[in-house]
């Protein structure tokens, strides 16, 4: 096995482990609430922006509903993969993972990898709902 | 003599202590560590690392897996190969860390088999594994709801996973049920039959003398003596003792040529304990012939404890209590330094 597919394994498994860590289940309402809960709100008829300005086109209100992923899933990340790390240093783990003969750079390229994909994956779908949610409310 | 499998030349280490100054926020000086370590193992030997706490043994054990880069010196492998990086290193090298609190919903398998995915061990590999740490019948357990011995044992599993030349012990036997730690030192002992080399630092040091062929003493980040037990006593001159028990009243050691100051006596409820400072393997018949009696008669080598105390030229209760304080302040004298 090359490193590449090395990378891509341990990725894999780090993606699964973090995506059904007890930290996700907390995020999870976040998200929901940032993400389809703020296309929700902006697709609207009847809502009216700061400045008196109305989102006219779909477009525009997932534009503005795309900030929920700028707070939401940014939070969410910092969050997953800061837990993941410094809790598996406060365990021990963390040791365990530096002792064994892959570089760090890959195991470094690895976690992040996991992580993002972690994070990607809710954020994906649940943009798809806020697509159908606007497309709810607006058509 | 027996095949070096790895070798430390002036390995040193010296952690990063935080020290900001008002316009220097970010200061750090060098600390404690371990400096100008020498140490060679033998292969299929356990070498038993003591000392008291802050002595050093986790970072040499630290340095000796590659998780800390080394400062100055080298690493060989065998006597003279020299080790370039410290990939190389953990190639070879299993690693047990102390106390891993191993956590969360994932499975024991699924952990062994995550951290196995660095060393390319196959699921064959982790199965006769997870067999050999006797954990099968948990391999479907969550690792939060492992017990303290079960967790010790999983991260022997781990530090396996590689079948690594030579493996790094600290606190093994922590947490482990007294049947679970015999079972344990005899799995130490099959290892070593298959030619793997073993360090194992451990607080228990009386219960380190069955286990281990070499030891290493260490305080203060220093190496102080290194060897087979015998050696280490020899070298600091430290004798066998002779432990006299009996009843009635104790005989006057002078008159069988024993110096006073050399005779450590209790007399209690009409039973005497005499300790010898040397062995006297002739005393005993002397003794009997004159009629005195004795209920229990032992020549006893030198503790660990005793040979530790010896090396660092301290009473017990200075190498004992002293540490706290030998954890946190560098020495003064490293590299004509003063920190």
């Amino acid at each position: 096995m090359n490193d590449f597919k090395r990378i891509v394994k341990l990725a894999k498994r780090l993606t699964f482990e973090r995506m059904f860590s007890t930290r996700m289940y907390i995020m999870l309402p976040v998200l929901l609430l940032f993400i389809p809960g703020m296309a929700w709100g902006f697709s609207d008829p009847n809502i009216v922006l700061p400045g008196g300005h109305q989102p006219e086109s779909a477009m525009e209100v997932l534009f503005y509903a795309s900030l929920g992923v700028v707070f939401g899933a940014t939070m969410c990340a910092v969050l997953l993969s800061y837990d993941g790390v410094s809790r598996e240093r406060a365990s021990g783990v963390l040791e365990l993972r530096l002792s064994q003969p892959m570089s760090r750079a890959h195991q470094s390229i690895a976690m992040i990898l996991g992580s993002w994909k972690a994070i990607l994956i809710p954020t994906w779908i649940l943009l798809l709902v806020s697509v159908l949610v606007v497309r709810y409310r607006m058509v | 003599m027996e095949e070096v499998v790895l070798r430390l030349e002036g390995a040193t280490y010296r952690h990063s202590v935080y020290a900001p100054l008002p316009l220097k926020p970010w200061r750090s000086i060098k600390g404690p560590g371990i400096f100008e370590a020498n140490i060679s193992l033998q292969k299929g030997t356990i070498l038993g690392l003591v000392g008291p706490n802050g002595a050093g043994k986790t970072t040499l054990l630290r340095v000796m897996a590659g998780i800390l880069p080394l400062q100055t010196g080298c690493v060989y492998s065998g006597s003279d190969d020299l080790m370039r990086t410290e990939q190389q290193l953990r190639q070879m090298v299993g690693h047990m860390p102390e106390q891993v609190r191993w956590q969360g919903r994932k499975t024991v398998r699924q952990a062994l088999l995550e951290l196995g995915e660095m060393r390319h061990a196959s699921e064959k590999r982790i199965d006769k594994l997870l067999t050999l740490v006797g954990l099968t019948t948990r391999k479907d357990s969550a690792l939060s709801e492992l017990s303290q011995g079960m967790r010790q044992r999983l991260t022997l599993g781990v530090a396996l996973l590689g079948s690594p030349k030579i493996l790094l012990l600290d606190e093994p036997l922590n947490g482990l049920d007294p049947v679970g730690a015999a079972a344990f030192v005899a799995l130490l002992k099959s290892l070593t039959e298959k030619g793997v080399s073993i360090v194992l630092s451990s607080h228990q040091v009386e219960g380190l003398i069955g286990i281990i062929d070499r030891l290493a003493l260490m305080h203060r980040g220093h190496i102080l003596a290194e060897g087979t037990l015998e050696g280490v006593a020899k070298s600091l001159k430290l004798d066998s003792k002779t432990e006299i028990k009996g009843t009635g009243s104790p005989p006057r050691f002078k008159k069988y040529g024993i110096n006073p100051s050399q005779v450590h006596l209790e007399e209690k409820n009409g039973y005497w304990n005499a300790l010898l400072e040397q062995a006297q393997p002739h005393l005993l018949t002397k003794l009997v012939n004159d009629g005195v009696e004795i209920t229990e008669w032992s020549i006893r080598q030198p503790n660990v404890v005793e040979m530790l105390c010896a090396a660092t030229g301290q009473s017990l209760e200075d190498v004992g209590l002293e540490v706290a304080s030998s954890a946190y302040v560098p020495l003064r004298t490293f590299g004509g330094e003063e920190e």
